[in-house]
């Protein structure tokens, strides 16, 4: 029982533990920020990349887990109706679990394409379940002026999502590298022979699909605690293609990547929105261009360069 | 359970009973019948469509049959899914290569060996007598230098021979190799009918080919194929004297 | 009060079917999922409400709708899907990422205000019918998009190059054995799928109006049309954009509170039990 472990791993986890446990000391309230969102948006971005790079399945409706997550926290949160962010906390991981048990049978009957716009009807539908539902949700205006958990401001709100996220990396990290995560790689590879040697593709499907709804909604559930803000826009197509643009810019089937692509989108932001208000603009042509000349992500890229080093100078 | 009376079925490894397969109107196999032993070496010949790969298809589980009913070793399992068959103790091979290109030979055997060790320990790591079968399968099969490459680099002769690694890992009590020698040189035919041969008769196997030499070489007994319905059954030798048989081949065979 | 509904259900039904149709021919013959149909359905409104206003010719913004998106759909076709042939997950996302493009641009041109336009004189007011009024340019729209379908249902059935189209849907590799020229093919098709986006967007105006996020809403009524018909298949986007254009007027007038549910409702359902939609190509 274990997470890979090799020397180099092991090496680079303490070394990132250490830079995010030290660095955030130096950093000023709006560079801390930005940290923020890049841990939280990386562990939206790698559960979204255990059905997109493991098991190669494409959905165009994460956001639905996003904002349950976001909502959970408003709705559980505003007025303090739940005093206590472990029991919210509870409540949401159950809730992203039961939607992911109830969607999962329904959406795992398609596959391809109807996959992924079944999987967007289902967000869209929670979406105007949110707009309609205004007694819970608030409507078009969403829940605002929500708590933070315990009060944590700055750099301990920041240590209280930097635990989190090390919680869930090791977690999906574990998933991923275990017999299962291989499993799952087949299934990705050549689903025909993986039934042939025996193995129950549908379990696995659907146990990925939860998984990776349940992630899901905790990284929505942090978000609506940093955001201190719940809206039906939370579960919107846009939610989906950054997590689906931070996978495939960062790497497929890599927590590295995701992290890395949550980082460059996130920074790239903040960059392009002090020169021009067209940030969709800039998405979409870097979504046309990274699918065309870069797909295989950052990491993808440095594998490849890497074998071609070690193995050109032989 | 529904299995016939007598000493038969203690000996029977797989039965297909009045097996019907029909797509729309046409009719794949037409009330098969077939009951093949433990430990034989059952042959499976017919001129193209005549529903071989169908038959395979029904006894693993891909295809259900529109009528009639498929038993291993005596047990009913019409019905069943693929994976299901699998853990019952059947594997096979595909007749266009089905490996995983993209990992490496080792990988490939992994996931292979992997499912058999599979219980509840899917999230632990591997043991090492997995990693330590899937040596001896390579060494077994010649491909012990070929370990780390991915299986696209493999020739296509070998990849055959890791398709039939693959089902051997699972440890079957039936094998299907569905055309095993398939645009091979002489040598590979070679490679492949010995390690055939030299498979534990504890093993039922049953071949789909189109060499004849093949598989006169290597059947106990065989089924010809024509039309989905079995024409006739026999050795070798009966087989090659049957005057139906002769007809559907003629002009095909070697002879 | 039901043949209201049954008439409103019809109208929104065969402008779904405009949009629907595209998408699922450009499916049946490249299997692309074109994400961006939204988008083009979007595009052709802003540029025939433009047009509408600069001529004052609804006729002529139609055209322009049609042409403006076809035209982008074949410069789409030629410089892009060129790079990516075969690869579908690629082309999809491809066609993802310009949903964000286009969004930004339409804003970037028109401003994010909600348009509208009066339907041309001749069609403007209402019919009366069993004691209900009933807005005469939602029969026209009905009544040109059945011509229009019955037009496409014609050319693909009847016409050497409708053959061709479906043959090609089956089997490319024969067609183009057959010395047939695949990629003038797949650029007429997907011209002509494009055009029948921005037609309905521009017919759509004195409908729906335009107003940010209209391509996402679109998009999703396209989609759950081609889910619940069956992509690949022109029969079943017809019948699919019926019931869905049906199931929402109903929808909205029995159950109002309840709006998108019911479609998604009967999108589910239909899902349960046949997971490729009604008559649709095995994806």
């Amino acid at each position: 029982m274990g997470i890979a472990l090799d020397k180099k791993s092991l090496m680079a986890a303490i070394a990132g533990v250490l830079i995010l446990t030290l660095v955030p000391l130096g950093l000023s309230r709006y560079a801390l920020n930005l940290l923020i969102q890049i841990l939280i948006y990386s562990i939206f971005a790698m559960s979204f990349d255990l059905l997109l790079g493991y098991l190669g399945m494409l959905s165009f409706g994460h956001a639905a887990f996003w904002g349950l997550g976001v909502y959970m926290y408003g709705i559980l949160k505003s007025g303090d109706l739940v005093g206590s962010f472990w029991l919210v906390l509870a409540l949401a991981v159950l809730g992203g679990f039961i939607m992911a048990l109830f969607v999962g049978v329904l959406v795992l009957r398609t596959t391809g394409v109807y996959f992924a716009f079944v999987n967007f009807a289902i967000a869209q539908m929670l979406m105007s379940a949110s707009i309609k539902w205004r007694s819970l949700t608030g409507g078009e205006d969403g829940i605002s002026g929500l708590p933070r958990p315990w009060e944590l401001e700055g750099l301990h709100f920041y240590y209280f999502i930097f635990l989190f996220f090390c919680v869930c990396f090791l977690l999906i990290r574990w998933i991923t590298t275990s017999r299962y995560g291989k499993t799952l790689i087949g299934i990705r590879e050549n689903p025909l022979r993986m039934q042939a040697l025996g193995y129950n593709i549908w379990i696995y499907k659907y146990s990925c699909f939860v998984f990776a709804g349940v992630f899901g909604t905790v990284a929505g559930l942090l978000f609506g605690s940093y955001n201190r803000f719940a809206s039906p826009e939370d579960f919107s197509l846009s939610v989906t293609g950054l997590a689906l643009l931070m996978v495939l810019i960062g790497g497929k089937a890599s927590q590295m990547g995701s992290i890395l692509g949550a980082m460059i989108i996130i920074l790239l932001y903040q960059l392009v929105s002090a020169y021009t208000e067209h940030w969709l603009l800039v998405v979409g042509v870097i979504f046309v261009l990274v699918v065309i000349f870069a797909r295989e992500g950052v990491t993808g890229y440095a594998v490849k360069t890497w074998k071609r080093i070690s193995h050109g100078s032989t | 359970m529904q299995s016939k009376p007598g000493s038969e079925s203690a000996m029977e490894a797989l039965r297909l009973n009045g097996v019907s397969v029909y797509f729309g109107k046409l009719s794949a196999l037409n009330e098969v019948l077939l009951s093949i032993e433990r430990g034989e070496r059952r042959g499976l010949i017919g001129p193209n469509g005549a529903g071989k790969t169908t038959l395979f298809n029904v006894v693993c589980g891909y295809l259900k049959p529109s009528t009639g009913d498929v038993y291993l070793f005596g047990k009913k399992t019409t019905g069943m899914s693929p994976h299901k068959y699998v853990k019952a103790g059947i594997a096979r091979t595909f007749q266009k290569s089905n490996i995983f290109l993209k990992l490496t030979v080792l990988e490939n055997l992994l996931l292979a060996l992997d499912q058999k060790a599979l219980r509840l320990g899917s999230f632990t790591m591997r043991g090492p007598s997995t990693l330590g079968r899937a040596e001896a399968l390579l060494s077994q099969f010649g491909l012990q230098d070929k370990t780390h490459w991915p299986a696209s680099a493999l020739s296509y002769g070998e990849q055959r021979v890791l398709e039939i690694a693959l089902a051997l890992a699972l440890e079957p009590k039936i094998l299907l190799l569905d055309e095993p020698t398939a645009g091979l040189s002489g040598a590979e035919v070679s490679i492949i009918g010995d390690i055939i041969r030299s498979l534990s008769s504890d093993i039922t196997v049953v071949i789909i080919e189109h060499d004849m030499d093949v598989i006169f070489d290597l059947s106990d007994k065989i089924s010809v194929l024509h039309y989905g319905k079995v024409i006739a059954e026999g050795t070798g030798d009966q087989i090659r004297s049957n005057p139906k048989v002769r007809e559907i081949y003629l002009g095909r065979s070697k002879e | 009060m039901f043949l209201i509904q049954l008439l409103n259900g019809l109208s929104y039904g065969v402008l779904l079917f405009l949009l629907a149709a595209g998408l699922s021919l450009i499916f049946g013959l490249m299997n692309i999922v074109n994400m961006a149909h939204g988008s083009y359905f979007f595009v052709g409104a802003y540029v025939g409400y433009a047009v509408a206003k600069l001529s004052g010719s609804f006729l002529l913004a139609v055209l322009a709708g049609a042409m403006a998106v076809a035209v982008v759909g074949i410069l789409m076709d030629r410089f892009l899907f060129r790079f990516l042939y075969k690869q579908e997950l690629e082309q999809l996302l491809l066609t993802f990422g310009f949903i964000y493009i286009f969004a930004d641009l339409c804003k970037w041109i028109w401003g994010g205000s909600v348009y509208g336009l009066d339907p041309p004189q001749i069609f403007t007011g209402a019919v009366k019918i069993m004691g209900s009024y009933f807005p005469i340019y939602r029969l026209v729209v009905t009544g040109t998009g059945m011509v229009i379908a019955a037009g496409l249902w014609f050319f693909q059935e009847k016409t050497r190059l409708g053959a061709i189209i479906r043959a090609g849907t089956d089997d490319e590799e024969m067609v183009r054995g057959l010395g047939i020229n695949i990629a003038t093919i797949t650029t007429l098709v997907f011209a002509i799928g494009a055009a029948l986006a921005g037609l309905s967007g521009a017919i759509g105006i004195p409908m729906i109006g335009i107003y940010p996020g209209l391509d996402l809403e679109v998009l999703i009524l396209a989609l759950i049309v081609v889910v619940v018909g069956g992509l690949g298949s022109l029969a079943g986007a017809f019948w699919g954009s019926l019931f869905i254009g049906m199931v929402d007027s109903f929808g909205k007038a029995y159950f109002p509170d309840l709006a998108m549910f019911t479609i998604f409702g009967a999108m589910a359902l239909i899902l349960l039990f046949k997971p490729s939609g009604l008559m649709g190509k095995r994806v």
